[in-house]
């Protein structure tokens, strides 16, 4: 039988976008069972990189339970949409990244978790390099 | 699993190699056994010492009986023998007699013997005191029903155990089983809902940049905003005073013990030659404190103003910066800088690295023209760069903007002051009437003599 798998597609047509903007997009899933299904949550994040601890922060959080009414349907694509913030805006520095990404996890009923990520970026900011003198 | 999984994980901070799963367990198992010793240790003291007290507090009767004979009881323990007052006490209850020692309900033994017999010195034989007696067992009395107030601190130990180990386990049993995701967005609608905590409230117009309304509760004189300076001069002056007195304490101790010895005929010579090193040490860093101190004195405030506050990239402000100082400035340098900081866990320890990734001269003057004061004014543009990255601040993670001021003055040490600034993300609202081109309005100095 084929691994649990997650896709996640964003509408944007590019993957910069700016704040304010209206991020949308839908996740499907493939390769489970709806019985083999527990819950999924969707997250819109950001989460920073680099020589630091990481620190996280959720802009948008669902969680979808198998027991709702109507139950989850792997066929039946969740579509999900939230106004991104005016900050932090993604930044590629020296020590400190600040990603974000739209991340899906799924809890199957035997206790296994399948992750999946899309990045995307929020807002233009050069490398700091280009503006150093 | 992939892999088989350690019970003890190598530590690379944050980035640890052993099991979640036994990791939490060992948590809550720990969490529960803290909890358990509190309700355990707790209870037996309510049960040996709280009930026996609020008994004697509320059911028994009160009587009048004569102290016949007093002692300091002993018990051996491990730690030595313990102590307790008793007196023998006779009281008629219902017309029959009863004899019995006692002091209080709880009849603690406690170390140190002179407390006992201070507190059997307060009563006499032969005489009447008012007791109390239980009853339904008038054997068991009383002479005084005041609770003892040391146990009430002890009752704290077991309290803080409870409290730790119940709260821990709550917050523990709170995120398991939870995604990260989860967890983080509890904890962010925990600290915006938390009253006494809003160190953790994110601003909802600019998430996780620097709080930066407080500077519009600091206007300038002759621009709209102060910048307040970072407090770096005031910790320098703190640190010189107490290294001044540690070093001169030592010297001083150094002196008159090898003196002491010099005197009595008896000399250590290794002390002495000891000695000169640390009274150097005292006379240098005594002499370095006093030239801040004089540096601080005689400077006068250094005050920068801005036209306008938060900045936005791609927009030009003005600065306008004064020094009221007696001592003359020869030379003035003022820059822009952005400074990546962050915080990680190596280990057990907690490090931190900063770096600079913009640096940019927003005014520099080698040769100030000398003045009859020391006072000495500009104004002068500043311009944020298009494409530069916004204030923000984390628990670990952090990026900095300020301008750096170094000031050489003649004949003293030199001045470096921090003003941090706050840079939002880029904003598409109109210039402010205050802003100005660059060319239009150079670097301007304000002749400030009669």
């Amino acid at each position: 039988m084929s691994e649990p798998v997650v896709h996640i597609r964003l509408d944007a047509p590019h993957e910069a976008l700016r704040p304010g903007d209206i991020l949308t997009g839908a996740l499907w899933l493939a390769g489970v069972a709806a019985s083999e299904i527990q819950a999924l949550e969707l997250s819109v994040l950001w989460h920073t990189e680099g020589k630091g601890d990481e620190d996280m922060a959720v802009h948008l959080f669902q969680r979808l339970e198998h027991e709702e009414h109507p139950p989850l349907d792997p066929k039946d694509p969740v579509r999900f949409s939230t106004e991104l913030p005016r900050s932090p805006l993604s930044y590629d520095g020296e020590l400190i990244k600040i990603r974000w990404c739209v991340r899906a996890r799924l809890f199957l009923a035997d206790g296994h978790e399948v992750v999946k990520e899309r990045p995307f970026r929020l807002g233009h900011v050069p490398r700091p390099k280009a503006l150093a003198e | 699993m992939a892999r088989n999984f350690w019970l003890y994980g190598k530590k690379r901070g944050q980035r640890r190699s052993g099991s979640p799963t036994v990791g939490n367990a060992a948590v809550l198992g720990f969490l529960s056994c803290t909890l358990l010793v509190g309700l355990l240790v707790l209870g037996w003291m309510v049960w040996a010492f709280g009930i026996p007290q609020l008994q004697a507090s509320t059911r028994y009767e009160k009587t009048t009986g004569v102290v016949l004979d007093k002692r300091v009881a002993q018990s051996a323990t491990d730690e030595g023998p313990v102590y307790r007052p008793e007196l023998l006490v006779a009281y008629e209850v219902d017309g029959r007699r009863y004899e019995t020692w006692t002091y209080d309900a709880m009849g603690v033994f406690a170390p140190g013997r002179e407390r006992s017999e201070k507190i059997l010195a307060r009563f006499e034989t032969k005489r009447e005191y008012r007791c109390w007696y239980d009853p339904s067992d008038p054997q068991r009395a009383v002479l005084v029903r005041v609770p003892s107030w040391p146990l009430g601190l002890m009752a704290l130990l077991p309290l803080s155990f409870i409290v730790i180990g119940g709260g821990g386990l709550v917050y523990q049993l709170s995120y398991l089983g939870k995604s990260r995701e989860r967890r983080a967005a509890l904890s962010q609608l925990a600290g915006q809902l938390d009253p006494f905590d809003q160190t953790h409230v994110v601003d909802s117009e600019y998430p996780f940049v620097p709080n930066y309304r407080a500077i519009a509760d600091s206007p300038g004189t002759r621009l709209a905003f102060r910048l307040p300076a970072e407090r770096t001069e005031a910790l320098a002056m703190l640190f010189g005073l107490a290294a001044t007195l540690a070093t001169n304490g030592m010297s001083v101790l150094f002196i008159y013990l090898t003196v002491q010895g010099h005197r009595r005929g008896d000399p250590d010579w290794l002390l002495t030659l000891f000695t000169v090193p640390v009274i150097l040490g005292g006379v240098a860093t005594l002499l370095y404190f006093v030239r801040r101190l004089l540096v601080v004195g005689t400077s006068g405030p250094l005050i920068l103003e801005i036209s306008d506050h938060p900045l936005f990239p791609g927009r030009r402000y003005r600065l306008y910066f004064s020094y009221g100082g007696q001592v003359r400035l020869r030379s003035l340098s003022m820059r822009l800088r952005c400074e990546e900081r962050t915080t990680f866990l190596q280990g057990t320890n907690a490090r931190s690295e900063n770096t600079l990734v913009f640096d940019q001269v927003i005014m520099n003057d080698d040769e100030l023209p000398k003045a009859k004061s020391g006072a000495f004014e500009l104004e002068c543009p500043l311009e944020i760069p298009a494409g530069a990255m916004h204030a923000f601040k984390a628990d670990h993670n952090e990026i900095a903007w300020r301008v750096d001021i170094d000031a050489k003055l003649a004949g003293w040490p030199d001045l470096h002051r921090r003003y941090p600034l706050t840079i939002c993300p880029a904003d598409t609202r109109s210039s402010p009437d205050d802003t100005w081109r660059v060319g239009d309005h150079p670097t301007t100095r304000i002749d400030t003599e009669n």
